[in-house]
């Protein structure tokens, strides 16, 4: 959180705000690993599969629950082709990835076969501006703007569970 | 004497109610039933009739017990149960998570089911079950505390969803939600109060799309206006349930405690 101290008539009122970041631009997505779909790397075995985060059908059942979504499939095309999507879809975008660990993005990108270009093009247009999902996109990204200072913060707040008593990442 | 009181049976609405008959069958393979409370947005649903749920959220505690003496079957047995039913076609194959007996989602057809193992109950009446299975229900205060300090406070996720059923709850269960706002350290409630004042005046000011058959329109309406004023206020504010409560109030509807 950022807190912005200003005098104002004479009191010291604090004004906090969470830190939003951009997507960086679709053109320094340029690397090979950037520009290559995922959909290879999800095994194949049931005993291997489970023991890895949820993935698009899983994410849009569980974090998605009461709320207006896209179906699993309908987020799959849009991620290949966004031509055509509607505003309230852009928003339940915003709402899944303002949810998503760095892990459950990853299998979001394994499990719609998508390249992290096509995954950063969604976020873009969708507005998604959240710290802890941007940094795992942008690490993708050739952009020198893009640097360590601005993303080490940002891994700092990964996303916990409590199991048990203990608190544990999310998913490891 | 003792008296041994029933616990009142609640309707969940569809489509969870279509799949809950068979969570519980699997999951009662794996512990008993009495050990399982059925929570989330879901149970507060059967209560409330305030908004659709979608999905069934079981937890259990090992309170004193050690935690293996719940389980029926280990790691092993539930995983080879999970491998059954996907095959069977029972569970959806693709949507199956299995992070240690704690820990465990998959999907009866279109519904999400996850089983969690929690720390506590911040409450545990036992006064109130589901309607077909007789799984109890988790509290109220239980349920707002752990979307309050789990998902709020220490992972600072605020969803239109949450936001709706806090703003809900101030009327409707104003002890339990005071319960869980205390929970909360006062560096999380700055850091709540910061998220949800962004997005008050954000892009998405006065506007709720996402969530399904909202009852109190008013509310899902200016959602985060509405729970952003009542945290601000220190949960003094009563966000409106209607068009009528809001008649009578001054300074944008409303009324104190």
């Amino acid at each position: 959180m950022v807190a912005i101290r200003a005098a104002v008539m004479g009191a010291d009122a604090k004004i906090a705000h969470v830190p939003l970041y951009d997507v960086c631009e679709d053109r320094t997505f340029d690397s090979p690993i950037a520009n290559r779909r995922t959909g290879h790397r999800l095994p194949e075995s049931f005993a291997n599969r489970i023991r890895r985060p949820l993935g698009v059908n899983g994410v849009v059942g569980a974090y998605m629950a009461g709320m207006r979504c896209p179906t699993p499939k309908r987020l799959t095309d849009l991620v290949h082709d966004i031509s055509g999507i509607e505003d309230w879809e852009k928003h339940a975008v915003r709402e899944l990835f303002a949810q998503l660990s760095p892990a459950e993005c990853n299998e979001f990108m394994v499990t719609t076969d998508a390249s992290p270009r096509e995954v950063a093009r969604l976020m873009r247009e969708c507005g998604v501006r959240r710290g802890l999902v941007v940094n795992w996109i942008n690490q993708f990204s050739s952009d020198p703007a893009w640097r360590e200072d601005k993303a080490l913060p940002i891994w700092w707040g990964d996303l916990w569970v409590n199991d048990g008593g203990f608190l544990r990442p999310r998913h490891r | 004497m003792a008296v041994t009181v029933e616990p009142v049976r609640l309707r969940i609405d569809s489509p969870p109610a279509r799949a809950v008959g068979t969570a519980v069958d699997i999951l009662s393979a794996w512990m008993p039933v009495e050990h399982l409370r059925l929570g989330g947005g879901t149970a507060l649903e059967a209560r409330w009739h305030h908004r659709a749920s979608t999905d069934l959220d079981f937890s259990f505690t090992p309170a004193t017990a050690p935690s293996n003496s719940l389980f029926l079957k280990d790691f092993d047995g539930i995983r080879s149960d999970l491998l059954r039913l996907a095959r069977d076609g029972v569970i959806a194959s693709d949507s199956v998570v299995m992070v240690g007996t704690h820990h465990i989602q998959f999907m009866v057809g279109e519904v999400p089911v996850s089983f969690v193992g929690t720390e506590m109950f911040h409450g545990d009446p036992r006064d109130e079950a589901e309607y077909e299975t007789g799984v109890i229900l988790g509290s109220s205060r239980d349920i707002l505390t752990k979307k309050m300090y789990n998902r709020l406070g220490v992972n600072r996720l605020a969803t239109e969803r949450d936001a709706y059923d806090f703003a809900v709850a101030r009327t409707l269960a104003p002890d339990d939600l005071l319960y869980a706002w205390s929970t909360l350290t006062d560096d999380m409630k700055q850091d709540t109060l910061a998220a949800y004042r962004d997005l008050a005046e954000g892009d998405n000011r006065g506007l709720s799309q996402a969530l399904v058959k909202p009852k109190f329109e008013r509310i899902a309406r200016q959602v985060w206006q509405q729970v952003l004023r009542m945290m601000e206020s220190d949960l003094e504010y009563v966000p409106p349930l209607t068009q009528r409560d809001g008649d009578g109030c001054h300074s944008g509807g409303g009324h104190g405690r």
